[in-house]
């Protein structure tokens, strides 16, 4: 009987991995409810943060840029031990896991959110805030009616490309113990004693590229109907 | 919280700095490989070879579809059942230049569309060879619009040389985690993990500014 190295001895465990995708399939959305809360996270965060950026207020402006490049300078993943493992630490409160996985990546995406919501809004002319203000249009009515729409319109494909970076960095949250698609698999790969790991990962990288795929080309769409 | 129980980790600075060095090392390694890659991809991207365009434009959305730590693990754990047995660093510096050179393939092709096409003609019809005109005429161009967002790429890579520590690359994450595990004291050390990361970024922000004063002149500092 033919015993080829490496591949070949792979195809047959797939049956052996077909019992396991109920447990991946959990993992998976595991993935999507952290990287689905991080992503709020980061939104509003980054909104909040990006706009007094934008504002240049002489207190608030110097905070905002030390927020940005803190976060947008640490590693996510030594935020999550600073979180997950420095924080009980320090203050003596526990802190569960999908809680640092959320917190840790919503404020390190936020970082990135407050600078595409910064550089939108500035892109957009002077000229309007004037011409609003000029109409009797106090500061957040201006921001409500004429900045937002339009500054959202130019953030929406940087804003998808950072959703997308936020569900690739939710691998990393397995060191907090978040049972996500990628620990999911590193624990099956364990359970088969390696026997299954070709086809692990390539179930692994195909579920990541769908969703990510996926987010891409639901931005594009919903460019094409705003008409960017 | 406070005060700071820095005196535990003192006897561990050596450590530390060692980690910070095989964090640059293996950073600097990676951007010099993914760079010379990213520009060749960006090339055959933009080449009159149709198999060549579909085969790189895979490639990118693949490694920017899929997460850094499923390639490092790719490299680290499933090659082996190939036969192919990488050190921690290599498949370290490997996972980062492949994952890198998808970025950097679509920073040298946003700026490659920056430059008018009929310059290439222009050259061509003054006698210049192809490979004159891209030394003499696209690369300097190319090299002065796409600097800024080269310098993102080299400081993201060295943040996310962090997840090297999956694969066991005793970088400052590592050591960090290490320290750690021996001292308790984990705020303190992840607080100085963090502190030399940032640092990092704003001294290779600082030197690739200047940096491309020096190369190709004006404002080329990295946007903020």
């Amino acid at each position: 009987m033919e015993t080829a190295v490496g591949a070949s001895s792979q195809m047959n465990d797939i049956p052996i991995i077909v019992q396991y995708i109920p447990a991946l399939l959990r993992g998976a959305l595991t993935t999507v409810e952290v990287s689905l809360a991080a992503l709020l996270l980061a939104t509003v965060l980054g909104l909040i943060v990006g706009l007094a950026r934008a504002t240049r207020r002489p207190i608030v402006y110097p905070l905002t840029v030390a927020y940005v490049e803190t976060f947008r300078s640490i590693p996510l993943l030594v935020f999550l031990f600073l979180v997950f493992f420095g924080i009980p630490v320090a203050v003596n409160v526990d802190v569960p896991a999908f809680a640092a996985a959320v917190i840790a990546l919503g404020v390190s995406g936020s970082a990135t959110m407050a600078e595409v919501i910064r550089g939108a809004v500035e892109s957009i002319s002077g000229g309007q805030w004037e011409a609003a203000q000029s109409l009797g249009m106090r500061y957040p009515a201006v921001v409500r009616y004429v900045v937002l729409p339009q500054a959202l319109r130019i953030a929406l494909p940087p804003v998808v490309s950072l959703y997308v970076a936020i569900v690739k960095d939710s691998s990393l949250i397995l060191v907090v113990g978040v049972v996500d698609l990628t620990t999911t698999a590193m624990q099956i790969r364990s359970l088969t004693r390696g026997t299954g790991t070709v086809p692990l990962f390539l179930i692994l990288a195909a579920t990541y590229f769908v969703l990510c795929y996926s987010i891409s080309s639901a931005g594009q769409w919903l460019e094409r109907r705003i008409e960017i | 919280m406070f005060p700071l129980n820095l005196r535990t980790l003192a006897p561990y600075l050596p450590q530390l700095l060692d980690g910070l060095w095989l964090t640059f090392a293996i950073s600097a390694v990676s951007v010099a490989i993914e760079l010379p890659l990213g520009l060749g991809g960006a090339l055959l991207r933009t080449s009159r070879f149709p198999l060549a365009r579909s085969l790189v434009a895979g490639y990118v959305q693949v490694l920017r579809n899929v997460p850094l730590l499923i390639v490092l693990f790719a490299l680290f754990y499933v090659l082996p059942e190939f036969g192919v047995t990488l050190s921690p660093f290599t498949a370290g510096v490997l996972g980062l230049s492949l994952n890198g050179s998808a970025y950097a393939i679509e920073i040298f092709r946003g700026g490659l569309a920056g430059i008018a096409t009929g310059q290439r003609e222009v050259a061509s019809s003054l006698g210049l060879r192809p490979h004159q005109v891209f030394s003499y005429v696209v690369f300097p161009q190319l090299l002065r619009i796409s600097f800024p967002a080269l310098g993102n790429q080299v400081v993201g890579t060295t943040l996310v040389s962090s997840q090297a520590f999956f694969i066991g690359v005793a970088e400052l994450t590592t050591v960090s985690n290490n320290i750690g595990s021996i001292t308790y004291a984990y705020f303190e050390i992840y607080l100085i993990a963090g502190v030399l990361y940032v640092a990092a970024a704003q001294v290779l922000n600082r030197a690739w500014t200047l940096l491309g004063r020096r190369l190709v002149g004006g404002d080329s500092g990295r946007g903020q």
